[in-house]
């Protein structure tokens, strides 16, 4: 499908395929993994007084079926703008028994989001800046607030794209940031980074959060690294789904990408090869009612 | 009452009749306060309580409340799947699966589709996460001035604890002394209640955590690619019927993912012993240093290699190595 937001809403820059659910399904586990669990920096004590959940731009659902199947008194719900992720989460959670996931085909970026103020406990976004316009960011982190019970977390993880010993992987990275530059995804001041992560402690105090906390952490992908191959497999395979958004947005051409890209699997098969993909999760508390 | 615009109204009106808002409430579980939170979009109606709720009104006004719950475009698709038969459920991966190998690109067709069956029959036959791995072993390419099949070699796969995540990195070769291996020579199904018993009759390389273990050949056109092999925590996890069949679906998928020249006559295959794990890991380890390494030689030389190229000379050569070290 061709790279339109303006016209589809939909801001999938790997082209909401069934094989991007598949790799989303795959990346999610990564990032997990990298960030130590589902929910880190909630104290079990905390996620046991937890009833519902919500996660925004869940895709094809990842992160919702796995908490979902560790937590069992939890309710969790995922929303998605595509019809095909959606169909691919329920499909999942069909297969696992799972009748305390939930899922929603609606795009994030059309506010108010289809929920009653004050219906969930926890109200989760990971990676979304890939997918929504940065200026959509602040109206959206309101809403995530008004639908989040008194007292209950509002909780938003961002990524850079990754800094690596790759000639190939720098080059790739910057004609990714060129295009999202003009799909307006990013946040930066210069377009050499995404920039959403610094933005994230803002978003939350201006819609009013309380108690505002960050943890960082970082995806290893270096050789040696346990999640070399994983890594490797990730960025592969998401350069190659990315390719028509490269294109489509007029940032390179078949050729030229197709060069970089089998540069790419060289570079990163080096003994010496090192990566680092850095993730900051930031959370806070909607007030207490007075 | 006059026709509801909604499954809202039709609730609103139902409980108001005397001691119906208690009646429902308690028949489905839920606070009366519920009911009215539902009504008035203040909280969101969950698909588990659809069934209860359909059950619990009266049956001149169920029809028209399943309509009106399937005009809801939040419920709609929920009520839709939540309402497939498995039979239907199945089905409609199955689609999926198909869909994913009519619009993925060749380069990587093998991995998304291997990936996909994996994900849903890890789910499917592991929902309680008691501890399961599956994993795809497939024929060793033989070397080119070579014929016979004399290994398998697991390429991929994902497990539930105690299992890692992602077997990919766990990777090993199988030969003649692992179930995986008579199942691809026999060209048929297998499985193994108990790997602890002594009694067993097939031929069983017990990994870490595996207890019992099932095998199904992964085929085409009656040749052989490799088989899909799931090992369990349990004993005798593979002894249902039902659980067989659901592999033997999964295996008969997976070799969409494969293209016609990866499958092997039965006759070709003649696979050797291959060395326990710890022997296969101190060459294992040399995987990358070997593709970089003919990288290196096929660079200097002018010759075109690609690292996908390299990549499986060094396996072959590999197993060259191992077959020569268990002889």
């Amino acid at each position: 499908m061709a790279y339109n937001p303006s016209e589809t809403g939909n801001y999938y820059i790997l082209g909401d395929s069934q094989a991007e659910a598949v790799h989303l399904i795959e990346q999610d586990r990564n990032f997990t993994k990298s960030m130590r669990g589902l929910l880190p920096e909630q104290p079990e004590q905390e996620i046991a007084r937890l009833h519902d959940v919500l996660d925004l731009g869940c895709g094809p659902g990842g992160w919702v079926l796995e908490l979902a199947q560790a937590y069992p008194h939890l309710q969790v719900t995922g929303l998605d703008i595509s019809q095909a992720m959606i169909a691919y989460a329920r499909l999942q959670a069909q297969a696992g028994g799972l009748d305390n996931a939930h899922f929603t085909v609606s795009n994030i970026t059309t506010l108010p989001l289809p929920f009653p103020e004050a219906s969930f406990d926890l109200v989760n976004a990971r990676h979304i800046e890939e997918v929504i316009p940065a200026a959509s960011f602040p109206a959206l982190v309101q809403e995530m607030v008004r639908i989040t019970r008194p007292g209950g977390t509002i909780r938003i993880t961002g990524s850079e794209w990754g800094v690596t010993t790759s000639a190939a992987y720098e080059q790739l990275m910057t004609l990714l940031l060129q295009a999202a530059r003009r799909a307006e995804l990013d946040l930066s001041a210069d377009g050499r980074n995404l920039g959403v992560a610094p933005w994230l402690r803002r978003f939350l105090h201006d819609a009013g959060c309380v108690n505002i906390q960050e943890r960082a952490s970082a995806l290893d992908f270096s050789a040696g690294a346990e999640q070399q191959l994983s890594g490797y497999r990730d960025l592969t395979i998401a350069f190659a789904l990315m390719q028509p958004f490269l294109t489509g947005v007029g940032v390179t051409t078949q050729d030229d990408f197709e060069q970089l890209y089998q540069q790419l699997t060289l570079e990163m098969s080096e003994e010496h090869f090192c990566g680092l993909v850095y993730t900051l999760t930031v959370w806070g508390q909607k007030p207490q009612a007075r | 009452m006059s026709a509801p615009s909604s499954w809202r109204d039709l609730l609103r009106y139902l409980i108001t009749q005397s001691g119906e808002r208690e009646r429902i409430a308690n028949e489905i579980g839920v606070n009366p306060v519920t009911l009215d939170r539902w009504c008035s979009e203040k909280s969101t109606l969950r698909s588990r309580n659809i069934g209860p709720l359909l059950q619990t009104v009266p049956v001149a006004q169920r029809e028209l409340l399943a309509d009106l719950l399937t005009q809801d475009h939040l419920l709609a698709d929920e009520l839709a799947i939540t309402a497939m038969s498995p039979d239907e459920l199945e089905r409609a991966f199955f689609r999926q699966v198909l869909v994913a190998r009519a619009t993925t690109e060749e380069v990587l067709l093998f991995w998304i589709i291997c990936r996909q069956i994996l994900q849903h029959a890890l789910r499917r036959l592991d929902p309680e996460s008691v501890g399961m791995a599956i994993t795809v072993a497939v024929c060793m390419p033989p070397a080119a001035d070579k014929r016979m099949i004399r290994s398998l070699r697991e390429i991929m796969g994902l497990g539930t604890p105690p299992w890692p995540g992602d077997l990919e990195h766990q990777s090993m070769f199988l030969g003649t002394e692992s179930l995986a291996g008579y199942v691809v020579r026999q060209g048929r199904p297998q499985a193994i209640d108990d790997l602890r018993a002594q009694h067993s009759l097939l031929p069983a390389y017990q990994t870490e955590y595996e207890v019992s273990a099932a095998a199904h050949p992964i085929m085409y056109a009656n040749r052989v690619a490799g088989c899909l092999l799931v090992s369990s925590t349990q004993p005798r996890y593979f002894v249902s019927p039902a659980r067989l069949a659901l592999i033997a679906d999964y295996a008969q998928l997976i070799a969409l993912a494969f293209c016609p020249q990866q499958f092997y006559p039965l006759e070709w295959i003649e696979l050797h012993m291959m060395p326990p794990l710890a022997v296969q890991r101190q060459l294992l380890v040399s995987l990358q240093q070997r593709i970089m390494q003919m990288l290196k030689e096929a660079f200097a030389a002018s010759r075109s290699l690609t690292r996908d190229e390299a990549e499986q000379l060094a396996w072959q050569q590999m197993e060259e190595e191992l077959i020569e070290l268990s002889t």
